[in-house]
């Protein structure tokens, strides 16, 4: 009966609630806090490595220098409205398993590149980190605990939390969390299986895509390019052509790919699909305030064997592939796929020392191999307008990827529009690629970029 | 501001050259090193951490997993036997796999010479307790129980003379290995230890501590250390030689130390040589580097 439906049932989260409740009691019980990986999360323990950390960032910059000994009350304040994030990564026999973490997490300074690997030791088991640089305040998250809308509430909470100690006033707190409400029980759930339908149909099969070529930089080095667009000129670039700023982006992406790959491969037999993925945040489609994973992919692309495409037969695909794939049902199926394979008794029962050896190859399969690259798109982020006066920039930095090599996020604060790219290979021809079509369209583009000098 | 000439894109103030096409920034602006977009430091890369101590949750599931078989067997032995017989060994075993598991969990701080320590007690007691069961009194197990216990002399020189005393950790290991092995020698009631162990023991030591002195020195740096240990390894196998057959055949004969010492001298000449002649030795990376 171990297998039974009600397996997945809120168990979890009613048990969680309930040590918020007991913690009030007894501080002794907050080690029985556990909870099980989401269903997004369960790959990303198995496949991290030294390049592929899953690490991905937000940072805040600040009007005025960052002051360390401030930002750090604030974090020991704000983990306590996070006590799903305030855990360590553990092993049991058929998962892994997130236990709450006795330790303080603690601020560090800012390094050369960014979302590098988490050390267990150094990072005292935590599977984020909060970082400062001048004035700059940046959380780099893994994966395994949340995505970026997590990430983003977080940094918000913790900004928020930072300006208040400082003794400013960041305005009322509309949509951020304060450290005195309690956590909400939604949103420690792992919503996909919430939604989970049972047998629906697969997705459809795809096949491998084309990835940038390029050898891999050594490890530890992740070079990072942030073009900053004025927010107005892209917008009404993409309103000049009846699409949203998300299917722009997606289709210069395409278009850049295209031209890449027709400067490398000649031969028309020995072209693949340009397919990009691009997350949903599930949020928007389904009824949940889940503060762990809740994210899926569209992949819209093509196939430049039939021919080369133009920018504008671009557009309208991805358009209407982001229409007819970014809806309940059609999402649903990806979803059950996905949560069908951790439901499936003949998957929970192999140890997870055997899990571990496959699930590297599911991820290549069914994940980085469909698509040639990724782009992020978090959208404008509001604050509270007193709060905004003390903000100047918020940007968002994909984590690192070994298959595609580069992956694109994008985020949208006050007036301007932040894409930065990541990459693990020393050349940057996407990226230029992709800028010089936004120039040439006439939006003005300032790059920034942790390569100061040329390095051969 | 600075524009990328074959970009068109604007360039953030400290950049030297455009990130994009690498083309250099001509008529710069002055840097703003108060605010560059990231730090010049790196991430400092760390081992990954391995922690082989279970945890106590951990110990007390073992724990009732053992002793299921342990009263299982002691049932099945007193239904028959009216008394403990066979499942002693069992039952000992079964204790044994428990300390050495749990006793790194159970205490506070831990340390590995202190888990060497009480594993290799354990295992001393369990071996010892064996033989008196099985034979009322010490018979097979000084063997392995002196053997343990001369490795755990080793595991302790080297954790508290290691990194301080070189000299002084090989001489005491050499004293407790000459003890260990007088002990066998007694215990077998066989006469080989002064003329033949002994000897051969401290010819080691002897080239131990040459090897380790002259190691100091430029010559017998880098690569010029295996050259060393090559020579030192001839001279030994002649040395080794020179006793075992003393000892055999009463007389001194070379018979195969010689070729160990035709091959190993001029290897060890050619590595001191190349640790001396520095033009030779880049010569030899240049073309042979990996």
């Amino acid at each position: 009966m171990i297998f039974s439906n009600s397996w997945y049932s809120d168990y979890d989260i009613l048990n969680a609630e309930g040590d918020v409740m007991a913690d009030k009691k007894d501080t002794s019980k907050k080690n029985v806090r556990w909870y099980r990986l989401d269903n997004a999360a369960i790959i990303y323990p198995s496949i991290q490595s030294e390049r592929i950390t899953t690490m991905f960032r937000f940072a805040a910059t600040l009007t005025e220098t960052v002051d360390p000994s401030v930002l750090q009350n604030a974090l020991v304040k704000v983990i306590d409205r996070f006590p799903y994030y305030r855990v360590r990564l553990s092993r049991g026999l058929f998962w892994y398993y997130l236990e709450h973490n006795p330790k303080i997490p603690r601020v560090e300074k800012d390094v050369k590149y960014p979302c590098g690997r988490l050390s267990s030791i150094a990072n005292r088991g935590f599977l984020f980190r909060v970082r400062y640089y001048h004035r700059r305040i940046a959380v780099e998250f893994c994966h395994v605990l949340t995505d970026g809308t997590g990430a983003v509430t977080f940094l918000k909470a913790l900004v928020y939390q930072y300006l208040n100690e400082k003794g400013k006033y960041p305005g009322e707190p509309k949509g951020i969390f304060t450290v005195d409400e309690e956590p909400d029980s939604g949103e420690f759930e792992d919503a996909y299986n919430r939604f989970y339908k049972p047998s629906l149909p697969l997705p459809e099969t795809r096949e491998q895509a084309y990835h940038l070529p390029g050898k891999l930089v050594k490890k530890g080095i992740y070079y990072v390019i942030t073009g900053i667009a004025p927010l107005n000129d892209i917008l009404a670039e993409a309103k000049k052509r009846n699409v949203s700023l998300t299917v722009l982006l997606a289709s210069v992406y395409i278009d850049s790919m295209q031209a890449i790959q027709n400067k490398y491969v000649k031969n028309i037999r020995r072209k693949r699909p340009i397919s990009i993925s691009v997350p949903v945040n599930m949020r928007n489609i389904y009824p949940s305030n889940t503060m762990r994973n809740f994210s899926l992919f569209v992949i819209p692309g093509i196939d430049p064997r039939l021919g080369e495409y133009t920018f504008e037969e671009i557009l309208k695909i991805v358009q209407n592939s982001m229409i007819s794939e970014i809806n309940e049902k059609s999402i649903s199926r990806q979803l059950s796929r996905n949560v069908g394979g951790q439901r499936n008794p003949f998957v929970r029962i192999v140890p997870l020392f055997i899990k571990k050896l496959f699930l590297p190859f599911i991820y290549k399969r069914l994940g980085e191999n469909l698509y040639s690259g990724t782009i992020s798109n978090l959208g404008l982020i509001k604050l509270p307008e007193e709060m905004e006066k003390y903000i100047e920039r918020i940007e968002f930095i994909p984590a690192p990827g070994t298959v595609n090599k580069t992956g694109c996020s994008v985020t949208g604060f006050k007036d301007s529009l932040y894409i930065s790219f990541g990459r693990l290979i020393n050349e940057a021809e996407l990226e230029r690629t992709f800028f010089t079509k936004l120039v040439k369209m006439g939006i003005h583009i300032k790059i920034e970029s942790n390569m100061h000098e040329i390095e051969n | 501001m600075a524009y990328c000439v074959k970009c068109g894109v604007e360039l953030e103030r400290n950049l030297t050259a455009c990130p994009l096409c690498n083309t250099p920034v001509y008529y710069r602006e002055e840097a703003d090193e108060e605010y560059r977009p990231y730090p010049d430091r790196s991430q400092r890369i760390r081992p990954r951490h391995v922690n082989l101590v279970p945890s106590k949750a951990f110990v007390y599931l073992m724990t009732f997993i053992i002793v299921i078989p342990m009263f299982v067997c002691l049932m099945i032995d007193f239904k028959s036997n009216r008394t403990v017989t066979w499942s002693f060994y069992p039952v000992a075993s079964l204790l044994l796999l428990w300390i050495l598991m749990a006793y790194p969990a159970l205490m506070k701080r831990y340390s590995f010479i202190k888990v060497i320590t009480i594993d290799i007690y354990s295992v001393v007691l369990f071996l010892i307790s064996l033989d008196i069961y099985s034979g009322g009194n010490l018979y097979w197990s000084v063997f392995p129980v002196a053997s343990l216990l001369l490795v755990w002399v080793w595991f302790l020189l080297v954790y508290l003379f290691g990194k301080k005393n070189k000299y002084f950790m090989f001489i005491i290991a050499y004293i407790s290995t000459g003890l260990y092995l007088y002990l066998i020698e007694q215990a077998t009631k066989s006469v080989w230890f002064f003329e033949l162990a002994l000897p051969i023991l401290s010819l080691i030591l002897v080239f131990t501590l040459i090897a380790l002195f002259l190691s100091r020195f430029k010559p017998f740096k880098g690569i010029g250390f295996p050259g060393l240990i090559f020579f030192a390894l001839s001279l030994f196998c002649i040395g080794t030689e020179f006793i075992i057959n003393r000892f055999v055949f009463e007389q001194f004969k070379m018979i195969w130390s010689y070729i160990v010492a035709g091959v190993c001298i001029p290897v060890s000449i050619f590595l001191l040589f190349v640790q001396s002649n520095e033009e030779f030795r880049v010569y030899l990376q240049k073309k042979f580097h990996l």
